[in-house]
């Protein structure tokens, strides 16, 4: 359900370049921030730093404390026989899942143990007619899901089967008049396709094709100066995801303070390095 | 853990009574808290459901029919409500599957009318998609667009659909094969980037005056062959694409449309565009679907209409530069002679398309543009001269394994990866920053030993 906040901010866009389809988005308030609130942020972020997970144990180069045979094996058996993934033992197949799969085993050194080429097959065949891709074969383009099959192809050194001119075109037209970033057609901006839309055009080379200035402005502007944190949209409820994706999203557009973030794994530039999993290339223009 | 030697103590009635009062304020509360989670906040917590389905599969185990037919009727009115706050949630979607699948009578036609309710609730943007699945001639979706939503035709998914090949459509080729025993070299290059792999196998196995390049499909059918035989007399030979095929291969990047079906669109369309002269997409459109047809014809008013984009669409300003430097360059590759010269000075380009449909290129002047990388420069393999004098490079990454580079015109600092173009005689490196150090051109002679460095 909609925030009044939200309510208030929506607008139909009277912009006749858009007309057509009518173009939902806010405008930022006048109040909003306008400079990255580094402090902030970081206490925010210190409230939830006791919560270690898989992502936690490579970030401190601690994979050791995990049981990697057996987890491997549990994220093979997932694997179906056309090359999809479940999520869990319940059965939803969907491309989030083979990356999550993918990354996963990568980051643990043992992509070998997966069917890698049923497994792009699979996500090749959820590639629709826009460049983008879905969450199962025919379904329709989410930048989300974009991000999964990108990331993913990146990751198993297939990027050349994207049509990078046509997706980057598909991502760019979802810049709004505000400076955000949708996930789909006739959406609201959200500050979490500051990461699902960048990271993938980052990915095939194209990030200078939108407004980098105006998304910064955006992103900014969904900072609480009381707290700390990100939110989806100015004047939300703050949140460690949207957060995450804010600060992740403000490091791709070069902002130097805050560390370069890989664009497939999430994770800062010199753990990937250090892994050695940078085998993708990117044209950064 | 067993315990021993409790006292078991008689419950009262007020006890229970207060027992009772205080799981029904549990019940309130987790009723409260689930529906709120699910309802006000996000349906797309996969926890939650997972332990819902763990429930259900207990309670399959231990009521009867009856009872269970009732409570999983319950859960799917429990999912409907959520479907309504946000309708497009995965989670929901696939927790209303297993309901489904789990409860002794499901009424699948009353489902089917619920997913037309919600599939009548999505906008125009659904529908498309669907058109496309079934995969209708791009003329019956215009048609079908025109009859559904009057004026509906100008947004973003009918620009694509107008101007789209499905995937799959376009092949790898071998753009151009040569083998040179000077340089003991054998050079491939595709019209499209591809995995290598397994084709470098092939290329390598060649035998030495002989050497076929294969192309195989998925299915193991060939989709191009190229075959170029090296003379004991001759130290070179090769085979290229001809430039028709190229002009199929630029269109084919835009639609997989015929000729005949592009031309009728793009008249509809100028003539939607008359109507709405600052609707974007139309414009858009318009410029892709000329690019199809006939480029070179409509040369004027593609770049006028892209000019007009640029200003009105000004987000995207970049991506209308890159498109129009696509543009400039498939038209002089098109219209390459034989002398192997491509002059490309004052274009205006953001970046140089296609650098792999041209390894034969001996000299290319691409000063005076707005190039900021070079990053595919290696695929000129027999490029004698270069000229980026007056770009906004930052780097020279790229030009380096250059064989045959001579003369070199250039605007960076960054020298050292041109050790490897061991051929290279001249260059220029006037106007640079580094021109202002005092030593520079001592260092530069030292770094290239041979070259003739000009720095002032």
């Amino acid at each position: 359900m909609d925030s009044p906040m939200e309510v208030k901010n929506r607008q139909l866009n009277p912009d006749p370049v858009s007309c057509g389809t009518p173009v939902k988005d806010v405008i930022l308030p006048d109040n909003a921030p306008k400079e990255l609130l580094l402090q902030k942020h970081a206490d925010y972020i210190a409230a939830y730093g006791n919560k270690k997970d898989d992502y936690i144990l490579t970030l401190y180069d601690a994979v050791d404390e995990i049981d990697i045979d057996n987890l491997v094996k549990w994220v093979v058996s997932m694997q179906q026989e056309d090359g999809s993934f479940y999520g869990d033992k319940w059965g939803e197949v969907d491309t989030r899942f083979s990356f999550c799969a993918t990354a996963c085993l990568t980051l643990l050194g043992r992509q070998d143990a997966m069917n890698v080429d049923k497994a792009v097959e699979f996500v090749l065949s959820c590639m629709n007619f826009d460049g983008g891709f879905g969450c199962r074969p025919g379904s329709e383009s989410h930048s989300g899901q974009i991000y999964c099959c990108v990331g993913f192809l990146a990751i198993t050194g297939h990027l050349h089967n994207v049509d990078a001119d046509r997706l980057g075109w598909w991502l760019c037209e979802r810049q709004l008049p505000s400076g955000g970033l949708n996930g789909r057609p006739e959406k609201l901006p959200d500050v979490c396709y500051s990461w699902w839309v960048l990271a993938s055009m980052a990915i095939i080379g194209r990030l200078h094709w939108i407004d980098k200035e105006k998304l910064r402005r955006f992103i900014l502007a969904c900072q609480d100066e009381e707290t700390g944190g990100f939110a989806d949209r100015p004047g939300d409820m703050v949140d460690p995801f949207h957060t995450l994706f804010g600060l992740a999203g403000l490091s791709l557009l070069g902002d130097k303070s805050v560390l370069p973030v890989n664009p497939v794994y999430c994770m800062p530039e010199d753990v990937i390095r250090k892994l050695s999993l940078n085998n993708y290339e990117v044209d950064e223009r | 853990m067993h315990r021993h030697g409790r006292l078991k103590v008689k419950t009262t009635e007020e006890q229970q009574q207060a027992k009772q009062a205080e799981r029904a304020k549990k019940l309130q509360l987790y009723n409260a808290a689930t529906s709120r989670a699910f309802q006000k906040i996000n349906p797309d917590f996969y926890t939650f459901w997972n332990i819902r389905k763990e429930i259900f599969l207990h309670m399959k185990t231990t009521l009867s029919k009856e009872e269970l037919q009732k409570i999983f009727h319950g859960e799917l009115e429990f999912l409907e409500m959520c479907l309504k706050v946000n309708p497009k949630s995965y989670g929901t979607w696939h927790h209303r599957r297993f309901v489904m699948d789990h409860m002794p009578q499901a009424s699948w036609t009353r489902e089917l009318q619920l997913c037309t309710l919600f599939y009548s609730m999505m906008n125009g943007i659904l529908q498309m998609k669907y058109q496309v699945l079934q995969q209708l001639a791009v003329s019956d979706a215009l048609h079908a667009r025109f009859n559904t939503k009057e004026n509906a035709f100008t947004n973003m998914m009918s620009c694509q659909y107008f101007v789209s090949a499905r995937p799959g459509t376009q092949n790898q080729k071998i753009n151009y094969l040569l083998v040179s025993r000077k340089l003991s070299q054998v050079l491939v290059s595709f019209t499209r980037s591809c995995q290598v792999g397994h084709l470098e196998q092939e290329v390598l196995s060649g035998r030495e005056l002989e050497v076929t390049v294969e192309l195989q499909g998925k299915e193991g059918q060939i989709l191009c062959e190229r075959s170029v035989s090296l003379t004991t007399d001759s130290d070179e030979s090769s085979s290229q694409w001809s430039t028709a095929d190229l002009a199929v291969f630029f269109r084919q990047q835009l639609s997989s449309a015929d000729q005949a079906t592009l031309v009728h669109e793009l008249d509809d369309i100028m003539e939607l565009q008359k109507m709405e002269t600052s609707n974007k997409w139309a414009m858009l459109t318009v410029v892709l679907l000329m690019m199809a047809v006939d480029s070179s014809c409509y040369q004027k008013q593609i770049l006028e209409l892209l000019q007009e984009l640029k200003s009105l669409d000004s987000m995207r300003y970049t991506y209308y530069c890159d498109l129009r430097s696509r543009f400039l360059v498939e038209c002089s590759i098109k219209a390459l002679d034989s002398s192997r010269a491509l002059n490309l000075s004052g274009r205006g380009l953001t970046y140089l398309a296609h650098p792999q449909l041209l390894p034969l290129i001996c000299e290319l002047d691409l000063s005076g543009n707005q190039l900021t990388e070079t990053l595919h420069f290696s695929f000129f393999q027999r490029l004698q001269v270069l000229n980026l004098a007056n770009n906004e490079l930052k780097n020279c990454q790229g030009i380096c394994h250059l064989p045959c580079l001579q003369t070199l015109d250039l605007s960076v600092d960054c020298i050292k990866s041109l050790q490897t173009c061991c051929q290279l005689q001249h260059l220029n490196v006037t106007g640079n920053p580094l021109c202002q150090e005092p030593c520079t051109l001592d260092r530069l002679q030292e770094l290239l030993p041979g070259v003739q460095v000009r720095v002032s």
